[in-house]
């Protein structure tokens, strides 16, 4: 942005600290100095010298004030601390900063408020590659959360494991005489107390063992097969119960368990409940059978309460490994369950399996055993599990056009837009519009994360579960306090039906269905999805069903048609030829003719229509009522234009019909009748209209051809409609026909080119 | 079926697909009678190039395989995962030609014509297992290419062979479909598994199409625990996620299935 004239709207000069100035110098005058300073930068030494040539020119201007106050010390960075600390209690002070060191300084001065109440505020802001300002990610929550050797200062010592870079590993198996069952006792042990419990009935069995009721309420006991009883496991558990973990839901061992003979059988835990999220929130159709009241408050509730749970633990080193869908059961969305804390792994015990679309980039890129997992290699998992339920079970890494998902992963090839970032490959169907509602905030942490360039894309740098919990809590205010469904109120909805409002446009309510679009997607006030419905009949002729769509009813003020197309079509078709009794010649009767003699209860005539028209000599039993009423071409009066056959002269929307069938789109839906309206008002009545239409009609056919058997048929129809139709139909409405002429022989050239037809190869064709 | 239903089921559905071509033949023999009480009626009829005494009842070789499909389908149905991300379609070769009888799509947009359509399957004509191979193969891409386009993201399909006799169609489509499937098994990309039906199958030929895993001959004419074996199988890879590996339940094949 050019500051110079709002400088001199205001009548105002920028201050420039003199020793910033001295220091541009420095860099202006002395290469080396550049290269030793900031050996990153090559581009530095020539920045600095038009930096000074700005600021001499600018402060001939008098448009820069160069100060020099003694207060300030030798270091530009200084100067902006000592401002501020002056300043502060006056005036909210904008700090833009390239320098991430200073920015931290400036924070931190922001938040200092123990001292005193300030009144006024600290921003700090970057300035992005496009020009915008940006905020600081807060390095000191990043630093927290993202390195598991910085342990949280609150926990205390016997609630936290240690950190360890060692993996244990302990051969070999403990002997074991019995596998207790339903209906035994059996020994929980822990720190040399012991109690007798029972097992009850068993709940489940899986490929380690069986889970059992107890008689102890509230809690179940796992008991392995004899081929699991290792002695890893054993020492695994054992060091899990050194610590005090009690997080209600986290169903983590609470108890050894042992046989009769005192053998080490399995754990006791607290009892789980709910639906796993893999058969539940991650499936659309699940989602609303089994929690058919939520909206987003909910889902948004739900991840407050993993976060909870998932911070809690890595507070106290636990790392949860195999973060999946299916080992975390869902009660309500404050009430949630993580079973399977076994496999968690704790200080040199690894857990040793994982889901690859939860597994981070590195530990793929590695391509061996899941080894020890840093807290970085869990924050992707923490991610991935978030973004799968904001966009009810889809993957981050899913997209159109794509690797598989773990090639995905691996390149950061995230699909989904932030801004003006876009790759345009984000899946079709809900999904956009899932992720255009997520909070700017999440949605810039997800895209961060999950993009290979983001600022958190790298192992150290992901945010880790208490960032993401604060987010979220934010999100769920913002939600509770009925804020963003006052702004749009499709934010609360786990589906929305369209994008999050832009504040640029304007909206409006479709004043048939009540639902909100852009004003100018409305066409007198209704959207494109009502003007193709309306009311259904059946054909008068054929019985088939037909709409009167609110398009022909309120834009068009259109009768509704009596038939449909093919009926009216077959009206025009030959039903026999006979031959003239008079001249000889052969005439045509049409179906049309037919019916209407039909429906006079008349035989066909048997003179052509010359013959007919001629006064009767020879005849004596004049028919001259059935000469009147012969209709000589059976036109109709059902159709307010003639509905031309797509395939005899609506050459110019030949590819518009195509996509709209294949869209599904009745022929005479809003999009069909709005083009050939164009074309036969307005394109044939220009200079060039008609031979244009000529041209076309020489053409369109064969890229309809090749179209229907082009590889790429479903990614074109869908980019014809969203690039070509829906920008003419935009131009149409708005008087901008000579854009959508223009943007049509695009369209026309786009399919061309892709399709690899030319104009000799059409001729020939047509030839045939 | 109407293109925009199948491009919404594709788009809103976030489940991992299971893409599974049933490829069945129903030549002239699959209508030799395999069980149930019959009544000689003194005809006989060349089919297959074989002679075949006429009979009244009996169930036959077809009648057992589509109660399989159907119990096939039935269990995929009951399942609420194997529900949403198994998608089924069906290729059969017999008569002169091979032919797509249902074409993929969600099973429960499949239901209204599912039943009919495999229920008035019929037993005649030739093998063409070649030209049914190809074409299912076809099916096939077809389906990942519109898993691709939507951004769904799917398993590498199945392909579920199953003949009683030996293949008569055309040699070159024959060896074209062989090294096409042997092709994508080779790189994972298609988990291939031959079936032979009835002592007449041409087991070293259903080899040939399956570099991984040898044929397997049914045992009697169990196509209901080969069917409840395939589903469970569909069942536990549809709860699995993607890029996992899936193992299949040997052990369980026993029941229905053996090695030559």
């Amino acid at each position: 942005m050019n500051i110079t004239p709002i400088l001199e709207r205001e009548k105002k000069a920028l201050i420039l600290p003199l020793t910033v100035y001295k220091e541009l110098e420095k860099l202006a005058n002395s290469p080396d100095y550049c290269k030793r300073k900031h050996p990153d930068n090559p581009m530095l030494n020539t920045l600095a010298i038009r930096a000074c040539k700005v600021i001499i020119i600018m402060q001939r201007a008098h448009l820069i004030d160069i100060f020099a106050d003694p207060d300030d010390g030798d270091f530009a960075d200084n100067v902006f601390l000592h401002v501020f600390t002056k300043k502060r209690m006056q005036f909210d002070i904008l700090l833009i900063t390239q320098d991430r060191g200073l920015a931290n300084e400036a924070m931190n001065l922001g938040k200092d408020t123990r001292a005193v109440k300030v009144p006024k505020k600290i921003l700090v802001r970057r300035i992005d590659k496009n020009g915008f300002l940006k905020k600081f990610f807060d390095s000191k929550q990043q630093k927290n959360s993202s390195s598991v050797e910085v342990v949280s200062e609150e926990i205390p010592i016997n609630e936290r494991f240690a950190f360890t870079k060692e993996i244990v590993q302990i051969e070999g198996n403990l002997p074991v005489s019995k596998i207790p069952t339903a209906g035994e006792d059996v020994i929980a042990v822990r720190n040399n107390t012991q109690r007798q419990i029972r097992l009850l009935e068993e709940l489940g069995a899986g490929g380690e063992g069986s889970v059992y009721k107890t008689n102890m309420a509230g809690f179940v006991a796992k008991i392995y097969k004899p081929e699991k009883i290792t002695r890893m496991r054993y020492e695994k558990l054992q060091l899990m119960l050194t610590k005090d973990i009690n997080c209600a839901g986290v169903c983590f061992p609470v108890a050894l368990i042992l046989n009769q003979r005192s053998e080490f059988v399995g754990y006791l835990m607290q009892a789980a409940k709910g639906r796993d999220l893999g058969k539940s929130i991650f499936m659309p159709m699940l989602l609303s059978k089994y929690f058919p009241q939520w909206n987003k408050i909910d889902t948004v509730q739900l991840c407050v309460t993993i976060l909870q749970k998932l911070k809690y633990l890595h507070d106290r080193n636990v790392i949860l490994g195999d973060i999946n869908p299916y080992n975390i059961l869902v009660v309500s969305p404050t009430e949630v369950y993580f079973v399977d804390t076994d496999s968690y792994q704790v200080e040199g015990f690894i857990c040793p399996v994982g889901m690859p679309i939860f597994t981070a980039p590195e530990l793929h890129k590695k391509n061996s055993q899941y080894g020890l997992r840093t807290l970085g290699n869990e924050n992707f998992a923490v991610a991935t599990l978030l973004f799968m339920i904001m966009l009810p079970g889809k993957p981050p890494y899913a997209m159109p056009d794509g690797g598989g998902i773990v090639e995905n992963i691996v390149n950061g090839e995230f699909s989904y837009p932030l801004g003006e970032l876009k790759t345009g490959k984000a899946p079709k169907g809900p999904w956009r519009y899932c992720w255009s509602h997520l909070i700017y905030k999440i949605k810039e942490t997800f895209y961060e994360t999950f993009w290979r360039d983001g600022a958190f894309h790298d192992e150290k740098k992901r945010p880790g579960s208490g960032h993401w919990l604060r987010l979220f809590e934010y999100y769920l205010e913002l939600l509770k306090n009925g804020k963003l469904e006052a702004q749009d109120d499709e934010s609360i909805k786990i589906f929305p039906s369209r994008l999050k409002k832009d504040k640029n446009k304007t909206y409006a309510r479709c004043i048939l269905c009540n639902k909100e679009y852009e004003e100018e997607r409305l066409e007198h006030g209704i959207c494109r999805d009502c003007l193709n419905d309306g009311e259904k009949y059946t054909c008068e002729k054929c019985g088939c069903e037909m709409i009167y769509t609110n398009y022909q009813r309120y834009i068009k003020h259109a009768k509704r048609y009596e038939i449909c197309r093919d009926c009216f079509e077959k009206k025009n078709t030959i039903y026999q030829r006979i031959k003239c009794k008079d001249c000889g010649k052969t005439f045509e009767i049409t179906y049309g003719e037919k019916d209407f003699y039909d429906s006079k209860s008349m035989s066909l005539p048997v003179r052509c229509e010359e013959c007919r028209k001629k006064p009767r000599v020879t005849s004596t039993h004049s028919s001259s009522t059935t000469q009147r009423n012969v209709p000589t071409q059976q036109k109709t009066t059902t159709y307010t234009s003639p509905p031309e056959s797509s395939s005899k002269k609506s050459g110019w929307c030949f590819i518009t019909t195509a996509v709209c069938e294949y869209l599904g789109k009745p022929d005479d839906c809003f999009e069909l009748t709005t083009l050939r309206d164009f074309r036969d008002n307005w394109l044939a009545n220009q200079i060039g209209g008609k031979e244009d239409i000529r041209e076309y009609y020489r053409i369109a056919p064969l890229i309809v051809e090749r179209l229907a058997i082009s590889e790429e048929k479903h990614c074109l129809y869908g980019r014809i409609y969203s690039e070509y139709i829906e920008p003419c139909l935009e131009d149409i409405l708005h008087g901008r026909n000579e854009c959508c002429r223009k943007r049509y022989h695009e369209m026309v050239d786009m399919l061309r080119q892709k399709l690899s037809i030319n104009f000799i190869e059409s001729e020939d064709h047509l030839d045939e | 079926m109407n293109d925009l239903l199948r491009k919404q089921d594709l788009e809103t559905n976030p489940m991992t697909r299971v893409p599974i071509c049933l490829c069945l033949d129903v030549s002239g023999s699959m209508g030799r009678i395999v069980g149930g009480e019959t009544r000689k009626t003194g005809r006989t009829v060349e089919v297959d190039g074989r002679t075949w005494d006429v009979v009244e009842g009996g169930i036959t070789a077809l009648q057992e395989l589509v109660g399989g499909v159907n119990l096939f389908y039935d269990n995929l149905l009951e399942d609420d995962v194997a529900r949403y991300s198994a998608e089924i379609c069906i290729v059969t070769f017999g008569g002169n030609s091979a032919e797509v009888v249902l074409d993929f799509a969600n099973l429960e947009r499949q239901e209204g014509e599912r039943q009919e359509k495999i229920s008035s399957l019929q037993a005649r004509g030739e093998t063409p297992m070649g030209e049914a191979v190809n074409m299912a193969l076809d099916c096939l891409e077809e389906r990942k290419k519109s898993y691709k386009d939507s951004g769904v993201d799917y398993f590498q399909p199945w392909l579920v062979l199953m003949t009683d006799g030996e293949p008569n169609g055309d040699v070159a489509e024959l060896n074209r479909a062989i090294s096409r499937t042997n092709e994508l098994a080779n790189n994972r990309k298609l988990t291939v598994f031959p079936i032979g039906i009835g002592v007449e199958a041409d087991m070293s030929c259903l080899a040939k199409f399956s570099p991984k895993r040898p044929p397997l001959r049914l045992k009697g004419m169990n196509f209901k625990g080969f069917f409840e074996w395939l589903s469970s199988s569909v069942s536990r890879t549809s709860q699995s996620m993607p890029g996992s590996k899936i193992k299949l339940d040997v052990e369980g094949i026993k029941s229905w299935g053996e090695l030559d």
